[in-house]
């Protein structure tokens, strides 16, 4: 929305600069997020009028023109432009003004010299996107000679409103915005007068019926009937207004309905009223496969879910989006009819969004406007369209509206919003930030009274007796009666309904704190504010009006709690910790991948990895389905590195993947582990010892995190995961529960990825880890007496695993063994083919000072169930 | 016999002086100490003496002669030693520019977690638990019970990525809210949580919009808590981010779970609030959203509106930690580039 600060002025008295109304518009929450000059730089052009023009002697597309600039002063111009005529009022450029990055002097064009240039609106930086000069219009007030800059509304200032979706529903026009600015300023806003002389003999009734076929997508419809006009440019200030909104003035008549809509806030469609067939309009539904040439010359195929407005022979405009071809006004139009209508703004919305069709009528009507206003604002183009198209007003309107919506009726506990917002603010003062804001305030008496009263009984001919109705009273002002009877008593009904309402809500009230009444306020809000319907809605009206500002800065007292994580998140910090400690760098990746990833791992078909959630709408492919796993996201950055030039990488990452589960809506989001390691994992230096990234290093380090999480009965099986080593990956077993694998990479699956050496990669299934390793560690007495410390070093098949040996040697050492080091592995050319050499050292401790032959007894022990395995004693 | 022995100790005493080395001085040693040493044989003729005066005296001498070169020993060996001590000491002279070996590899925690753990610690240090919930969400956690019904315009269907009609990808951790209140709260006050976790959005990616990103959110339910209050937690959490001298700031503003609504600003650390590039010469940096919970929140969350209060606000982590550190493209953390990550 952009707000002329000169018009706003005709609203309301703005005692401040633009850049301080801006920010204090800003202040409350009204965001004005650019004040920009209107004039780009135009300084001493003026209007001139073209006195002659004749063809260039030497050019076939340059005129030669004969300008008066006045004070008698005549100009030889010379234009290009192909839209100017003998007469017209222009603005000239003279030697010596400015341009937006020029200065005009006195030159030659092919050999005929021209003092200035005529101007179009983009010389003068007015964005119309109108070729051609900019032709001034026929007005009384317009002299050769004056001011162009101030003449067009140059020397102003926008204000570029960014509107919330609550304040918008009422700032989206110029007395909305004047509303605001009354309220900082403390004054009154100036509503224009709508008045206009009507026909006695033609009646708007007869020369029209509305029917709404759907009430739910159409609120209300109002029609006027204007006869008998001449459609010819707007006046000056008309075009002034309509170019500070940054519009492009079309015709009096569109610009009228487009005044009207930025200066009230309600979407005004006019029909050339000789094209409805059957002097009727229909609001309906479209029928499937209903078609629609729109305004902008596109034929529209509607539906169902779409709103159009149809006279007796079909649709005629899309309602509250765009005008149909069919009915628009043009040169020759004599009749006008004026729509003013309240369409439902998800509906509107949904059609304008769909057809890709955005236009200001649907996005005020998407924000929300006011019900009430739609009288007033056909009422206003009337006015407008008797005083400058010269046509005659039919009697009346017809107003249909099946929907009334009325003001609401709110009691605010003045006491209640202090506390809401920290203030100590009197209920005078709040009742005050509410009035400015257009409310009407009353007290708990006045709403007494309005319930004894009754609810009045309609009287067509005198109207309600409002006589010692204060409420009912406020509610009529602010929400006009609609003139139709069988409208009036749906208004009435429901305008009662609202007092009652807050009837029952003061008792409850009442009944809660029988002496609590004295804070109490009764406030009628308009229903040009749609964000406001309960008592929330007004204690943030005051929080604004007051200024955030004014809120205190406080800590609340409240009973210290026990703050910190759950013992999950306490362990992901601890590991996190751990792993970085360890030397490996937090990566974080994608949880959305490409499908295709589940066929890069070398996935079979039945893998529960491609059990995954799909994206519906997705923007990009290869962010279309959620991870089932951490490995592509892992592979995805050590590729990523390696093609920059970072080839030795240890990285880890620990976060959610998404596991859909039969008969779940949502999907389970287990915490995975994930690590990765490529290339040397020293540090590289010039002493450094290079450490190749292999199997034994990541079981180390999960060892190591094993430790950590204070997880002792651990084990390894081998692994059959397919997108692993077939002989160098094993499945972690903690108790005998499976808790993830690791191992290294398939070798067709790093060549997948491109990456330059073996990857080491495990993925753990953390929260089954986190759980395993609850509880306390598990203390054993310091040893008083001394250790004795035994190696044995032995020769057995290789494929015996070392773990038997080394079970072999606890369960042969029994309580005496406190612990076993397997401290050398040797296969080669000393040894026989398929054996190897493995060398443990036994530690041995009792509580007592252990002798060399019972120590001998037990080492002879271990020795001989080594020799039952196979082994060949070295030592 | 006196001039033999007086010759000898010369001698001795000449040789030790001129010892290079402690092997030489521990030959010498014995040669002129040794059992079969010239002063024992020498001294093995005392008994041919005539006189029991002169075995005296030459004994006297031949002892005296003796702690002469066993002295000169000790002082030369002392002496030698000293010179191969320094010597030593000189030879093992290094290059103290040299670079000190690596202490094994020194991993990084990603930046964005170190910040949210950091914004963790600051809430937790004032009583607030850490509470996370899912990330795929249905429609009524991620909207409905946030006030933000069907056909509300902060649901554009282009913002949310859908698994389904009903469930979706959550677009903010707003359901932490909701979810909190129901499962784990169950209308217990206070209410004191934090609740980091990945959000996603349907947005085209570039360097200040990411289709995942992070948010943290707050809220704190109790009797009598105001909109004071929230000042007071966002000051706190500012001051413990960017230093004591960061003030704080609300701005009206709207979002459907909250009213009234605010945007939190924070006075910018990096010019005290002058003005300069970073708070583009406002003096203020826009953090996030906030506001008191709106009524219909809490009634969805099983708590009475006209019994508790509370507040709630809810930022980017990406946005602290690139204001923090000058970050300039938010796609640097989903990357995770060795070259970005083992900065911090």
């Amino acid at each position: 929305m952009r707000v002329s600060y000169n018009w706003l002025k005709d609203y309301v008295d703005v005692p401040m600069s633009p850049r301080e109304l801006a920010s204090a518009l800003t202040a409350r929450g009204v965001v004005v997020e650019n004040v920009v000059h209107n004039n780009a730089g135009v300084e001493g052009v003026v209007v001139g009028r073209v006195l002659a023009i004749e063809r260039h002697p030497n050019a076939d597309t340059l005129w030669v023109c004969q300008v008066d600039v006045g004070g008698g002063k005549v100009l030889q111009i010379v234009t290009g432009a192909q839209n100017v005529r003998q007469g017209n009022l222009v603005p000239v450029a003279v030697p010596g003004s400015r341009l937006p990055g020029m200065k005009l002097e006195v030159r030659k064009l092919r050999g005929v010299e021209s003092h200035g240039m005529l101007c179009s609106p983009e010389e003068l930086g007015i964005p119309e996107g109108a070729d051609g000069i900019l032709i001034l219009p026929e007005d009384p007030d317009l002299q050769p000679g004056m001011d162009a800059a101030e003449v067009l509304g140059l020397n102003d200032w926008i204000l570029e409103l960014d509107l919330t979706t609550n304040y918008a529903s009422h700032c989206q026009c110029m007395i909305g915005v004047a509303r605001e600015v009354a309220a900082i300023v403390g004054t009154d806003v100036r509503i224009p007068e709508t008045y206009a002389p009507e026909s006695l003999h033609m009646k708007a009734a007869d020369l029209i019926s509305v029917r709404i076929e759907d009430p739910d997508l159409c609120h209300r419809y109002v029609a006027r009937v204007v006869r008998g006009v001449t459609i010819r440019e707007s006046p000056l200030w008309l075009q002034k207004r309509i170019r500070a909104a940054g519009m492009r003035p079309i015709n009096n008549i569109v610009d009228i309905a487009n005044f009207v809509m930025l200066e009230l806030g309600q979407p005004l469609h006019t029909f050339d009223y000789a094209k409805i067939a059957d002097r009727q309009i229909i609001v309906r539904r479209a029928r499937e496969g209903e078609r629609l040439v729109t305004l902008d010359g596109q034929e529209r195929i509607l539906d169902p879910d779409m709103l159009v407005i149809a006279d007796g022979r079909g649709p005629v405009a899309l309602a509250g989006v765009m005008g149909g071809e069919n009915s628009e006004v043009t040169d020759q139009t004599t009749d006008v009819l004026i729509e003013s209508a309240h369409f439902d703004n998800i509906n509107n919305r949904r059609t304008s969004m769909r057809l890709n069709l955005p236009s200001e009528a649907a996005s005020r009507f998407t924000k929300g406007v006011d019900p009430s206003g739609c009288v007033r604002a056909a009422d206003r183009a009337v006015q407008l369209m008797v005083e400058l198209a010269g046509g005659t007003a039919a009697r009346g309107h017809v107003d249909v509206y099946p929907q009334p919506i009325t003001p609401p009726v709110i009691i605010l506990r003045t006491d209640r919003a202090n506390a809401h917002l920290g203030l100590h603010l009197s209920k005078e003062r709040m009742a005050e930030h509410l009035q400015r804001l257009g409310m009407a305030v009353f007290t708990p008496a006045d709403l007494a009274a309005d319930l004894a009263a009754g609810k009045p009984e309609p009287d067509e001919e005198e109207g309600d007796d409002l006589s010692g109705r204060p409420i009912w009273t406020a509610i009529h002002q602010i929400s006009p009666v609609p003139s139709d009877p069988e409208s009036y008593r749906r208004w009435a009904d429901e305008a009662w309904s609202m007092v009652e309402r807050a009837g029952e809500r003061m008792e409850r009230l009442h009944q809660k704190a029988p002496d609590g009444e004295s804070d109490l306020l009764v406030v009628v809000s308009p229903t040009a504010r749609r964000d406001i319907a309960e008592e929330i809605d007004l204690v943030e009206e005051i929080a604004r009006s007051e200024g955030y500002d004014a809120i205190p800065t406080e800590l609340p007292p409240l009973a210290s709690s026990r703050g910190g994580r759950s013992p999950l998140a306490e362990k992901v910090l601890m590991v996190r910790r751990h792993l970085a400690g360890a030397g490996l760098d937090e990566v974080m990746t994608h949880s959305l991948l490409h499908p295709r990833v589940f066929d890069r791992l070398r996935l079979p078909a039945d893998s529960p990895y491609r059990n995954c959630l799909r994206i519906q709408n997705p923007l990009y492919e290869d962010r279309s389905v959620l991870r089932t796993t951490l490995l592509p996201g892992l592979l995805d950055n050590l590729s990523y590195n390696a093609r920059r030039q970072v080839r030795d990488l240890g990285i880890f990452e620990l976060s959610q993947v998404y596991i859909p589960k039969e008969g779940q809506e949502l999907p389970d989001e287990p915490w995975m582990l994930g690590i990765a390691l490529m290339g040397d994992q020293a540090e590289p230096g010039w002493n450094s010892i290079p450490r190749p990234a292999d199997f034994y290093l990541l079981k180390g380090i999960i060892a190591s995190l094993l430790d950590v999480l204070n997880i002792r009965e651990w084990r390894v099986e081998r692994g059959q995961h397919p997108c692993l080593h077939p002989g160098r990956q094993a499945t972690l077993l903690v108790g005998d529960q499976p808790c993830g694998v690791f191992g290294e990479l398939h070798p067709l699956v790093q060549e997948e990825w491109d990456l330059p050496s073996r990857v080491m990669v495990a993925e753990l299934e953390f929260e089954k880890l986190a759980a395993a390793g609850a509880g306390l560690r598990e203390y054993r007495p310091v040893p008083r007496y001394p250790s004795v410390t035994r190696d044995v070093a032995f020769v057995v098949d290789k494929d015996l695993p070392a773990e038997r040996a080394e079970e072999a040697i606890r369960t042969a050492g029994g309580d005496l063994v406190t612990n076993v080091l397997l401290f050398d592995v040797y296969e080669g050319e000393q040894l026989p083919p398929g054996r190897r050499s493995l060398a443990f050292r036994i530690t041995y401790q009792a509580g007592r000072t252990l002798t060399d032959e019972e120590v001998e007894a037990v080492h002879n022990k271990i020795r001989e169930s080594l020799r039952a395995l196979g082994a060949e004693l070295r030592s | 016999m006196k001039e033999q022995l007086l010759k000898l100790r010369d001698e001795a005493l000449d040789a030790i002086a001129a010892a290079p080395d402690l092997a030489t001085l521990q030959a010498l040693r014995v040669r002129y100490l040794g059992r079969k040493s010239e002063l024992s044989s020498i001294l093995s003729g005392l008994g041919r003496l005539p006189t029991v005066e002169e075995r005296k005296a030459m004994g006297a001498l031949g002892n005296e002669i003796k702690e002469a070169i066993s002295a000169a020993l000790e002082a030369r060996e002392k002496s030698l030693q000293e010179a191969e001590l320094a010597r030593r000491l000189e030879e093992e002279r290094l290059d103290i520019t040299l670079p000190g070996t690596p202490v094994g590899r020194r991993g990084h925690l990603h930046i964005l977690q170190q910040v949210i753990t950091r914004i963790e610690e600051i809430f937790i240090s004032m009583g607030y638990e850490v509470a996370e919930s899912r990330q795929v969400e249905t429609d009524w956690y991620n909207f409905e019970a946030l006030n933000i019904p069907k056909g509300h315009p902060a649901r554009d269907a282009q913002d949310s990525l859908f698994i389904s009609e009903n469930v979706l990808l959550r677009t903010h951790t707003s359901n932490t809210q909701i979810r909190y209140m129901l499962e784990v709260a169950k209308g217990r006050i206070p209410v004191k949580i934090i609740c980091p976790g990945r959000v996603f959005r349907r947005d085209f990616e570039d360097a200040t919009h990411a289709m995942m990103f992070h948010q943290v959110e707050g809220l704190v339910i109790d009797k009598g808590i105001h909109m004071g209050h929230l000042k007071g937690a966002l000051l706190e959490m500012a001051r413990g981010l960017f230093g004591p001298k960061v003030g704080v700031r609300l701005r009206p503003s709207y979002f459907p779970f909250t009213e009234p609504s605010a945007e939190m600003d924070i006075s910018c650390p990096f010019c005290d609030g002058k003005g300069c590039r970073v708070c583009k010469h406002s003096g203020w940096i826009e953090i996030g959203g906030s506001g008191m919970v709106h009524p219909n929140v809490l009634r969805y969350g099983g708590y009475d509106p006209e019994e508790v209060s509370g507040w709630a606000f809810g930022y980017g982590p990406e946005r602290i930690a690139m204001l923090m550190y000058g970050i300039e493209d938010i796609r640097h953390f989903v990357t995770s580039d060795m070259r970005f990550v083992r900065q911090f």
